[in-house]
């Protein structure tokens, strides 16, 4: 007993693992006519808009991704990093500072990190379906 | 994963409330710390002779956590290493009618990088006995909070450079002052063996109704906390079974436990006590 006691105290251990989940609890589905408040919002809402970063409160790099102010903080704004880049260029993902933050190449984003900052990028297709809703016009739909 | 988010009603700024379930990274953790911080009896529960009081120390130990068991929903992993060791001071008085009354108390003292002010009590009354077999129910009731840094820790500035930023964007380049409140209630059932000797051996199993909120205490430049960011809660029932021996020698009654809470945790306890007032019709009586 007190040598089972002993052991327990030196392997003592959490019961668990972190289950990790990629898509945050969001749909890992690649949209191909993405609607901007069924597809692209609830995005903003797991991943972006969380307390300290991106909400109406704190509003990091003076960027709002709340329902009531994403839309017009993005489409056709200049970014506050790069303000040659709009934030959404409808049209144009490769030229949205948005797809170029988010995306994974580091001379895109001119050094800054990549965003989500310190957690999980987003997944391929919920990327992509962000750059689908771009190319199609960034439309408020 | 399910999430519910509702407001704070009352406060100066409202907060939102994060409901998460046990399944949850984030309730996972918080589960784990809930059975970490539990009251257990380290000992069979049985009272001694009535209006006796003894007094003594129980020392838990706290796993440690990997980075990865630490990463609840992101990337950054929460600094909640604190302490090792959960220390707490125990009173324990037995009445007549064969019932025992314990209480416990960590009160607010620094324990490594933790500061936690946590209470409990606890009756237990044996019910049935079969030749040297004892049974003992036990209820109990705990409360209090640990603080410490653990959603914003200058560990962050030695991790990546994305930690380093958040570090400095979001938790303002300030420790965070971040409350962890469980509310317990437990109910067991602990079977003992008494046969003569100093050592008794013991089990128990029992059920865990744990309601806990994490609010995190990010703190804005100015030192106020920092409303933007939410309070968590996790509200479960969960199982959890302990084995382990007393050993009693004249005033000094100690015991030691293994403490299993599945999907948590499993640990060590030990405790001390000493008879400081021994009741009618002790042999310690004078």
């Amino acid at each position: 007993m007190l040598v089972g006691l002993a052991l327990a105290a030196a392997i003592g251990c959490a019961n668990f693992d972190s289950s990790t989940d990629p898509t945050f609890g969001l749909s890992d589905e690649l949209v191909a006519a993405p609607s901007f408040s069924a597809d692209i919002q609830p995005i903003f809402d797991r991943r972006c808009s969380i307390g300290g970063c991106h909400s109406l409160a704190t509003a990091q790099a003076g960027l709002t991704l709340t329902a009531s102010a994403s839309y017009e903080s993005l489409v056709g704004v200049p970014s506050s990093l790069r303000p040659q880049f709009a934030r959404v260029a409808p049209f144009d993902a490769a030229n949205s500072w948005l797809i170029r933050m988010i995306g994974s190449d580091p001379a895109a984003r001119f050094g800054h990190q990549r965003m989500p900052l310190a957690s999980m990028p987003l997944t391929p297709n919920q990327i992509q379906t962000i750059v689908n809703w771009i190319e199609q016009g960034a439309l408020r739909n | 994963m399910q999430l519910a988010v509702l407001p704070l009603l009352g406060s100066a700024q409202a907060r939102e409330i994060q409901h998460h379930d046990f399944s949850d990274p984030e309730g996972r953790l918080m589960a784990f710390y809930a059975a970490a911080l539990a009251v257990s009896a380290v000992g069979t529960g049985t009272a001694d002779t009535p209006w006796s009081v003894s007094a003594g120390v129980e020392l838990s130990h706290i796993p440690l956590l990997s980075r990865k068991q630490r990463t609840a929903g992101f990337d950054k992993p929460e600094s909640s290493n604190l302490s090792p060791i959960l220390p707490r001071a125990r009173i324990s008085l037995s009445t007549p009618g064969s019932v025992r009354v314990e209480g416990s108390w960590l009160p607010p003292i620094a324990v490594f990088d933790a500061r936690a002010n946590l209470y409990a009590i606890a009756v237990s009354r044996s019910v049935a006995s079969r030749g040297p077999i004892v049974i003992t129910p036990r209820l109990a009731a705990a409360g209090g909070r640990a603080r410490g840094a653990i959603t914003c820790n200058d560990a962050l500035l030695r991790g990546t450079p994305s930690e380093q930023i958040y570090y400095g964007a979001v938790c303002h380049a300030r420790q965070s002052d971040d409350l962890f409140e469980p509310r317990q209630l437990s109910a067991e059932v602990i079977v003992s063996r008494t046969g003569g000797s100093r050592f008794v051996p013991f089990a128990s199993a029992g059920v865990r109704r744990d309601d806990v909120r994490f609010d995190i205490g990010v703190r804005r430049p100015d030192g106020t906390r920092d409303t933007d960011h939410p309070v968590l809660v996790m509200r479960a029932t969960r199982p959890f079974i302990a084995s382990g021996v007393t050993w009693q020698s004249g005033r000094t009654d100690a015991g030691a436990e293994v403490y299993y809470a599945p999907g948590s945790l499993l640990t060590a306890r030990v405790r001390l006590d000493l008879l400081v007032r021994p009741g009618r019709g002790s042999p310690h009586a004078r």
